[in-house]
């Protein structure tokens, strides 16, 4: 495991001395909104599914280029429709998301064309930014970069976007056996980069988030114990220790860190937040859940949503990440849901298997995966629209939806590729995205990728819903996208000694290195023109700017 | 400026991302061949077979970071501090103190590699401290017990403890020995300083000694493993630990709990700081019966026993045909894991035993009746097991852990080769094959294959894995899962396999577990049977590797890095492949090394 040795103060503090050009685009945020005395509070909920789309229809509601096009400067013409076009006769959206968008169609953007920029091990962290979160060997180029937080955490470290360090809240169903495979990254207590693990059980998510729970109009103050006042002079014992001699630097760093931690407490613990009527943590306490099936799965997955929905209401978080894994509860529910045999491991079996029937039910693996992710559709997804729609911020008397971005995304893409990953965000980050649009970056001039042809589907009826893809943009501009979106500009959040390659490059998350950029023998079909066409696709000049969205 | 090491790693780090891009396509890193090629790449150089650790006299050892304690290391070193009171008492004070949610350790192999502290961790740690000050003040009969074992422990510097009215003495006294416990090392003038402050802060003396409680049970080297005493920092050399640093490591590394008093008066006297007497400190830490426990949750991590399958809708007609009339459910699933647990304890403290016994052994551990149905024998094993009186399994049926069935069940009614292939490959030679990616595959490859009723689990994966694109991993996966094709599914010994049709027993084909070893023994070695098979994994480096990786991770809570580490890593290769070392003397190397006994000195 590579180690960031940065001190998270260290990297918060110290970017601003470097004078490199910042892409910055305030034209992304209204000018309103810079002259507004009080910001509203905005959140950022990453959910992410171990399965991805498999098969473009299953995903999108057409195969079809979309009908109108628009322009952003230095970019190649692009495309986009309204979502509206989508469901107006009726119709579903797509399998995956039947007619469950419809009443916040306004509030979300989908994306088509976002691709990977180099080989990637897909499984983990990676579709949150971090790039190096690959089991060993999982004939990538990636592993020689280090591990780098994802960008959940990269926000809740944040005192911009998180004053006062609040938890980052991690929920949801890890992968079975394999921790390495996790989605979300962050600093342990020597600052060294480490998977972070969901909580499982609502009960569980509950009580770590509510320690007490909230009354509505009641502050988050602990009960008054006098030994609050002796935890300053814990703070002192570490500081103290932290300047003593032979203290090693990564010691140091962990010291901090304590110092840090208690510090928080110390406030936290006496602080009187002004948590507003709204806050009635109490309501929303669960029962302990042990889903057997799959209707308790989702009981389960809703009870997490309400969970997570309270404590942003309440501000005890402003940053969850939801994670939709198999383990080992999941696991015998896909048994008993799928009618599947016990002892698989069907993360593998079924989206590694796209094509090939899962099990002896005749159903294949593409569907499968397709029904795997409506669980997280209407287990996550839309609880969560629904839950964070109908609370309100009186700063802007806008829902808690309109302020935060709820980034959905998926293990894979089509074929368990990396192209035309599944992006979907909802929420206008307080007015500073627009939505209700499917942007489409994917470029049909070029050749298309050959790893559509991953497997042999010739003998699907259905193969000509298995879409090619065309290079597009890189997704990775998708996190200076949602950084800026929420407030962050390029400092906040842009590296300066992680060794550079496709992903995170020397300036960090949302750029690219042309320099570094990697090709793959059986990812990219262009590999014999690969000086010409490294330069020439994806607007690789662009590197670290937003993604450009529609406004019309 | 970094030291000389750290230079050497980074300049070895250049080639890195080429080497990766042959060493990984189509597990050619397997082969001992690729050896030759990536010898100037630490991890392919490990993962060749042929080749031991190498250990460079330019490499420092890496320093040890401060780490948490993990959460039954953190509960023991509390309830460590409860003393003076009857045993009703401190129950009641630890339960008091533990009615709080405190954080489960991360999934990780090891608990200890664990070193995440996050917002809850402080609130847990809050509230415990905060409990446990609040109990005693709410009990002074109990705290005045409390004090007076510590301040006794000075010999009668304060023989009448005053609990409202304290002398400067009597706290001066408490503040230094209780410190001590609670801090494993003594106090120095500025922390001695700082409690009394704390102290001085309130105005009674029961609030006074509350609050120092408290702070102790939140300060740094309290909560955190720290080495950081010793002499200033100098520029190129190394440290020696402290005694009472060591005394700490060791208290942990093998009983999870803080140095005894026995121990603190070895660290006070000195006899950690010699070679011969810290040896001598070492074998009776690893003879304390609490190490037992310890070393339980180091082997159940390297087998992965929390993961063993249950049989919870093993409910086919298969898998009924499978069982007979072996009763199957979670009592069955405790007792085969029982019986790993009891193996390993058996070689590990029962007698003198080795890795090679551990993979080679036919002596039976089972108690359960219906464990004992599964591996055919009548007579349970006794409760105290010599090599006199024990039960051997049937012979040239069964060697060592990989056979015995709680290693072997899948679940369902059919083994799965491939699984069983992995897991050896991955945990017991750390040569974990990469996961299976579509690409270039033919399509429905990572489907199990279809039944067949002409064919044996053995034929039709053998089929589904003959494209060549699938030969680069499979040839060593297939071969070990193979080679143990004489067990079912439920752990059974069989030599001929059930074959159904529509679920329904349809006739019995002869299976086949004779297989090559070459991809992972690095020649051309023929098992034809499990028996076979253990010995060629006992008598492989890899193995010994493996395990000494694996034995590094649970001792310094992280993985193994084999340029800095590669020294300790093959000193301790080198141990477990001493035919006259036993385990205990394995477990008790790593405490030898320079990474354990010393810390490195960085440069200012």
């Amino acid at each position: 495991m590579k180690v960031d040795l940065h001190s998270r103060r260290m990297f918060l503090q110290g970017a601003g001395k470097f004078a490199l050009a910042m892409p910055f685009l305030p034209s992304l945020l209204p000018r309103e909104l810079w002259a507004q005395p009080a910001l509203p509070t905005k959140r950022y909920i990453a959910i992410v599914s171990d399965f991805g789309y498999s098969i473009h229809s299953n995903w999108y509601p057409t195969n079809n280029p979309l009908t109108r096009t628009f322009n952003a400067p230095n970019h190649k013409t692009m495309h986009y429709q309204k979502l509206q076009d989508f469901v107006q006769s009726g119709a579903d959206f797509s399998p995956i998301f039947k007619k469950d968008l419809n009443p916040y169609i306004d509030s979300i953007n989908f994306f088509r064309g976002l691709d990977y920029s180099t080989r990637v091990g897909h499984a983990g962290g990676v579709a949150l930014g971090n790039p190096h979160t690959d089991p060993p060997g999982h004939n990538v180029y990636i592993d020689s970069l280090p591990m780098i937080r994802t960008i959940d955490h990269v926000l809740n470290d944040s005192p911009k976007f998180n004053p006062g360090r609040r938890s980052i809240a991690l929920l949801g169903f890890k992968r079975f056996g394999k921790p390495e495979a996790a989605h979300s990254f962050g600093y342990n207590n020597s600052n060294q980069v480490v998977p972070k693990f969901p909580i499982e059980n609502p009960l569980d998510l509950f009580s770590s988030l509510f320690p007490r729970p909230l009354k509505q109009g009641e502050s988050d103050n602990h009960p008054v114990s006098k030994n609050i006042e002796v935890l300053d002079k814990v703070v002192e014992d570490y500081k103290s220790t932290m300047n003593s001699r032979a203290i090693s630097a990564n010691d140091r760093i962990a010291l901090e860190n304590m110092a840090d931690g208690f510090s928080d407490l110390r406030r936290s613990l006496t602080a009187v937040l002004d948590i507003g009527p709204q806050c009635d943590s109490d309501s929303y306490k669960p029962t302990a859940l042990f889903p057997k099936t799959e209707d308790q799965l989702q009981e389960s997955m809703k009870a997490h949503t309400k969970v997570l929905t309270m404590a942003m209401v309440c501000d005890v978080v402003r940053v969850g990440t939801m994670s939709m894994g198999v383990n080992n509860t999941v696991h015998d529910v896909i048994v008993k849901s799928f009618g599947l045999s016990q002892g698989q491991n069907y993360h593998d079996t079924i989206t590694h298997n796209h094509n090939g029937v899962v099990g002896n039910t005749g159903v294949r693996g593409y569907e499968r995966t397709a029904q795997f992710n409506r669980w997280v559709i209407t287990g996550y997804f839309i609880p969560l629209l629904k839950e964070l729609s109908q609370f309100s911020d009186p700063v802007n008397n806008q829902s808690l939806l309109y302020n935060a971005l709820v980034h959905l995304t998926t293990e894979h893409s089509t074929n368990h590729s990396i192209n035309s990953m599944s992006t979907v965000l909802a929420g206008n980050a307080g007015g500073s995205l627009n939505t209700g649009y499917l942007v489409d970056y994917m470029d049909r001039n070029l050749a298309p990728f050959k790893e559509m042809m991953e497997f042999d589907y010739s003998d699907n009826p259905l193969a000509a819903n298995f879409m090619w893809s065309w290079p597009g943009l890189f997704y990775n501009r998708l996190y200076a996208t949602i950084f800026q979106a929420l407030g962050l500009v390029p400092e906040d959040y842009r590296m300066e000694t992680v060794p550079a390659n496709a992903i995170a490059t020397v300036n960090g998350y949302g750029y690219v290195n042309a320099n570094n950029f990697k090709s793959h023998p059986t990812n990219f079909p262009l590999d014999a023109d690969y000086n010409k066409w490294k330069n020439s696709l994806y607007d690789i000049d662009q590197s670290g700017q937003p993604l450009p969205i529609p406004n019309t | 400026m970094l030291p000389s090491s750290r230079k050497g790693r980074l300049i070895l780090l250049g080639g890195f991302t080429v080497l990766l891009a042959v060493g990984f396509q189509n597990c050619g890193s397997f082969d001992s061949s690729f050896e030759s090629f990536n010898s100037n790449y630490n991890d392919d150089l490990y993962r060749s077979v042929a080749n031991d650790f190498k250990c460079s006299e330019e490499m420092e050892p890496r320093p040890t970071d401060a780490r948490k304690l993990i959460k039954e290391q953190y509960k023991n070193t509390v309830a460590s501090l409860v003393r003076g009171l009857t045993s009703q008492e401190k129950s009641a004070a630890l339960a008091e103190t533990f009615a709080t949610d405190l954080p489960e350790d991360g999934d990780y192999t090891f608990n200890r590699e664990d070193n995440n502290v996050e917002p809850r961790h402080f609130l847990a740690y809050f509230n415990v401290a905060d409990r446990f000050a609040i109990h005693f003040a709410n009990h002074p009969a109990q705290l005045q017990k409390l004090v007076q074992h510590f301040v006794n422990l000075d010999n009668g510097n304060c023989p009448d403890f005053e609990l409202t009215n304290p002398s400067k003495a009597c706290i001066a006294s408490f503040i230094k020995n209780f410190g001590l416990r609670a801090l494993r090392r003594p106090l120095n003038p500025t922390e001695m300083s700082s409690y009394h402050s704390t102290y001085d802060s309130q105005t009674q003396g029961t609030d006074g000694i509350t609050a120092v409680l408290f702070q102790f049970l939140l300060a740094p080297q309290f909560l955190l493993s720290i080495e950081n005493q010793g002499p200033f920092m100098v520029t190129g050399t190394k440290v020696r630990l402290t005694g009472y640093e060591l005394a700490s490591k060791l208290s942990y590394q093998f009983l999870n709990s803080p140095p005894d008093e026995q121990l603190l008066r070895d660290a006070q006297t000195g006899l950690l700081d010699s070679p011969q007497t810290y040896e001598q400190v070492v074998d009776r830490l690893i003879k304390d019966p609490r190490t037992e426990g310890v070393f339980r949750e180091f082997y159940g991590g390297w087998l992965g026993l929390n993961e063993i399958p249950n049989f919870t809708t093993a409910d086919s007609n298969e898998f009924k045909h499978l069982a007979g009339d072996i009763r199957y459910d979670d009592a069955l699933r405790t007792a085969m894991i029982e019986e790993i647990h009891e193996l390993t304890n058996y070689y590990t403290w029962k007698t003198s035993g080795n890795l090679s016994d551990l993979i080679k052994s036919n002596i039976s551990f089972a108690r359960d009746p219906e464990l004992m149905k599964v591996y055919g024998i009548k007579k349970p094993a006794p409760l105290t097991i010599q090599s006199t009186n024990a039960v051997r399994l049937p012979a040239n049926q069964r060697a060592g852990v990989l056979t015995r069935a709680a290693m072997l069940i899948s679940g369902t009614a059919y083994e799965n080769p491939i699984k069983r292939g992995s897991h050896i490959l991955s945990d017991f030679l750390c040569l974990p094959p990469p996961p299976p990616d579509g690409l270039g595959l033919p399509m429905d490859s990572l489907n199990p294959p279809e039944l067949d009723e002409n064919l044996t689990t053995r034929q039709r994966y053998e089929a589904k894995t003959s494209p060549s694109a699938c030969q680069g991993c499979h040839r060593s996966i297939n071969a070990i899962g193979f080679a143990l094709n004489n067990f079912s599914a439920l752990g059974t010994y069989r030599t001929e396999e059930a074959i159904f049709k529509n679920s329904n027993y349809l006739k019995d084909l002869p299976i086949s577990g004779t297989v090559d070893l070459i991809a992972i023994v690095g020649q051309s070695t023929i098992s034809k049977n499990p028996v076979s098979f253990s010995e060629a994994i006992a008598s492989s480096m890899n193995t010994q590797k493996c395990f000494s990786k694996k034995y590094y991770a649970f001792s310094f809570g992280r993985t193994a890095d084999y340029l800095e580490d590669g020294c300790a890593l093959k000193n301790m290769r080198l141990r477990l492949g001493n035919p006259n070392a036993n385990l205990q003397d394995f477990l008790k190397s790593v405490t030898l090394e320079e990474s354990f006994l010393y810390r490195t000195i960085e440069t200012q």
